[in-house]
C-alpha cells in the first residue's frame, strides 16, 4: 500500500482515538460528579429523616422552647425543598439555618438534665452530629469532584470536545464565611 | 538481544544486586524469578511500556525492523506506541482528575485513597519466612486482602483484580518488590461500604418477627404481660406487647447505626482502572506522563521519517 494513505489512516486513526479518550474522559468526570452529590444527597436525607424524631424528644422535656424548635422544623423543610428542586444556592442559605438552629437546639438542651439524660436523645445527638460531620467531608469530595469536571471542560483541547457535547458546568456547594473563617483561638481562652 | 532486553528491563531477567547464598534456607534466585514473572504479569502491559528501558529497548526493536524489513513495518511499532501513548496519557489523567475520598465518611464510587498498608487485625505474620512482614508479595501472597489505614477510618483491599505497581521499600532487601506494613499507599478504584441492609425499611418486618417470636413462647408472654392474671393476653395487654416489641427492635436498630460499615475496594466497574501502588501519586502521574510523550514523539517521528523518506 502507498506509505501517504497508510500516513494519513495512522493520523486519522491517531486524532480519533484521542477524541474518544477526551470524550470518555468528559463524561467520567460527569458521572463521578453527579455520583459524589448522590453522595451527600444520601446522608442530607439520612439527617433530614433523624431530625424530627429529635424534636419530637425534645417536645417532651421543652415546653418553653417552642419557637427554637419551630425553627428547626422550619429550616429542615427548606433544606428538603431545596434538594428535591436541586438548587444549590437556596440549600447553601438553607443549611446554614438548619446549622445555626441546631446550634441553638443543643445549647439550649443544655438547660433541660432530664433531657440530656434521656437515652433517645443521646442517641439522636450523637446520630446527628456524626452525620452533620460525614456531610462535611462527602460536601468537600462533592466539590473537589465539581472543580475537577469544571477546569477539564474549560481546559484546550478538552474545551472543543466538551462544547461539541455540551458538557455543562457543576455549581459547588458554597461554604459559609463562618465554616471558612480563621480560627479566633484567643477568643476561646478569655470567654 | 534478549540479554539486552534483560538488562534494559530488569522486570524481565535479572541483572540487579542479587543476593548471594542460600544460607537461611530461602532459593533466592527462585525467589526473583518467580518475583519477576508477578511483577511483570501484576503491573499489566502498560506499566512495562512506561518503564524506563523501554524507551531504549522500543528503539532497538525499530531499528532491528528498518534492517531486516520493508520500512512500512515501523508502522506496527508505531501504531503501538500510540496505543501505549493513550494508556499512559489515560491513567495520567485518572491519577491527577480523580478526586479523594476520606475513609471517615466514605464517599462512595470512583475515588483514590490515600493511607497507610496494614495487616487485617489477627494476623501477625505474612510473606515468606527469612523475610519481612509483607502484606502482599509478587509471586507468593497476591490474592489476600490487607487493610488501607488513612487515619480517620479503614478500608479493606482485595487486589486480585488490582494493577499492582511497587518498588523497592525501604529496607536492606533493596531488590524485592513488595507492600510492606506501614508503608504509605495510593489506591484508585470503586468504593463501596457494607451495611446492616436497610434498617429503616425493614422495620415493620422486624416487630412482626419478634412479635411471631414471642407468640411462639406463650407461658413466658403470659408471665411478662398478663398484667390482670386472667390467663390470655387481653386486647389492651397486646397493645403493651407491641409497644415493647417496638422499643426492641428500635434499640437493635440504634445498636447497628452505632456499628460503622465496612469499606471495601475490590475492583472498578466499567472497565476503569484498579491501581494500588506505593509509589506517591504526583510520581507516578509525572512518569506517565512523560512515558506517554515520548510513546507519542515515537509515533510522530517514524510518520514524519516515512513521509519525507
Amino acid at each position: 500500500m502507498n506509505t501517504g494513505i497508510l500516513i494519513f489512516i495512522s493520523l486519522l486513526g491517531g486524532l480519533l482515538l484521542w477524541g474518544i479518550l477526551l470524550y470518555n474522559q468528559l463524561v467520567a468526570l460527569k458521572n463521578n460528579t453527579e455520583k459524589a452529590w448522590s453522595n451527600t444527597d444520601v446522608l442530607l436525607k439520612q439527617r433530614n429523616a433523624e431530625l424530627p424524631k429529635l424534636v419530637a424528644v425534645c417536645k417532651e422535656h421543652m415546653q418553653y422552647e417552642q419557637a427554637t424548635l419551630q425553627k428547626v422544623m422550619e429550616a429542615r423543610n427548606k433544606v428538603a425543598s431545596a434538594l428535591q428542586s436541586g438548587n444549590m444556592g437556596e440549600l447553601g442559605a438553607a443549611e446554614k439555618e438548619l446549622r445555626i438552629g441546631l446550634g441553638n437546639l443543643f445549647a439550649v438542651a443544655e438547660a433541660y438534665p432530664e433531657l440530656k439524660a434521656s437515652d433517645s436523645f443521646q442517641h439522636l445527638r450523637e446520630r446527628i452530629t456524626s452525620l452533620e460531620d460525614n456531610i462535611a467531608d462527602r460536601r468537600e469530595f462533592y466539590n473537589d469532584s465539581a472543580a475537577i469536571n469544571n477546569t477539564r471542560i474549560e481546559q484546550f483541547p478538552d474545551v472543543i470536545v466538551a462544547k461539541a457535547f455540551s458538557f455543562r458546568r457543576f455549581r459547588l456547594m458554597s461554604f459559609t464565611a463562618e465554616e471558612t473563617r480563621d480560627v479566633d483561638v484567643a477568643a476561646h481562652f478569655t470567654s | 538481544m534478549w540479554m539486552w532486553l534483560r538488562i534494559l528491563l530488569p522486570e524481565l531477567g535479572g541483572f540487579g544486586s542479587q543476593p548471594q547464598g542460600d544460607r537461611n534456607g530461602l532459593d533466592w534466585r527462585q525467589v526473583m524469578d518467580n518475583q519477576r514473572l508477578a511483577v511483570l504479569r501484576r503491573g499489566g502491559i502498560m506499566n512495562l511500556a512506561a518503564a524506563p528501558g523501554f524507551a531504549v529497548a522500543w528503539v532497538g526493536c525499530a531499528y532491528w525492523l528498518y534492517r531486516h524489513a520493508d520500512p512500512q513495518w515501523l508502522l506496527v511499532p508505531a501504531t503501538l506506541s500510540l496505543l501505549f501513548a493513550i494508556g499512559l496519557f489515560r491513567r495520567y489523567r485518572l491519577i491527577v482528575d480523580t478526586p479523594t475520598s476520606r475513609l471517615s465518611s466514605g464517599a462512595q464510587g470512583y475515588v483514590e485513597l490515600n493511607g497507610v498498608a496494614a495487616l487485617p487485625d489477627g494476623e501477625g505474620f505474612r510473606g515468606l519466612p527469612h523475610l519481612p512482614v509483607t502484606v502482599w508479595l509478587p509471586g507468593y501472597v497476591e490474592d489476600e486482602p490487607f487493610v488501607l489505614d488513612d487515619g480517620h477510618g479503614r478500608c479493606l483491599l482485595y487486589p486480585r483484580q488490582a494493577e499492582i505497581v511497587t518498588r523497592p521499600g525501604d529496607t536492606h532487601f533493596s531488590w524485592l518488590k513488595a507492600i510492606y506494613p506501614g508503608q504509605t499507599l495510593y489506591v484508585l478504584g470503586e468504593l463501596r461500604t457494607q451495611r446492616a441492609s436497610g434498617l429503616q425499611q425493614e422495620r415493620r418486618e422486624r416487630i412482626a418477627a419478634v412479635l411471631a417470636d414471642w407468640k411462639h413462647n406463650q407461658r413466658q408472654l403470659l408471665e411478662n404481660f398478663d398484667a390482670n392474671g386472667n390467663g390470655q393476653i387481653d386486647p389492651e395487654e397486646w397493645q403493651a406487647v407491641r409497644a415493647a416489641a417496638e422499643r426492641w427492635v428500635e434499640e437493635d436498630i440504634r445498636e447497628q447505626q452505632r456499628v460503622p460499615g465496612t469499606h471495601v475496594m475490590d475492583g472498578a466497574r466499567g472497565g476503569q482502572l484498579f491501581l494500588i501502588t506505593n509509589i506517591p501519586p504526583e510520581e507516578l502521574a509525572r512518569h506517565y506522563r512523560w512515558a506517554a510523550f515520548l510513546h507519542l514523539l515515537g509515533w510522530l517521528a517514524v510518520l514524519v521519517w516515512l513521509h519525507l523518506g
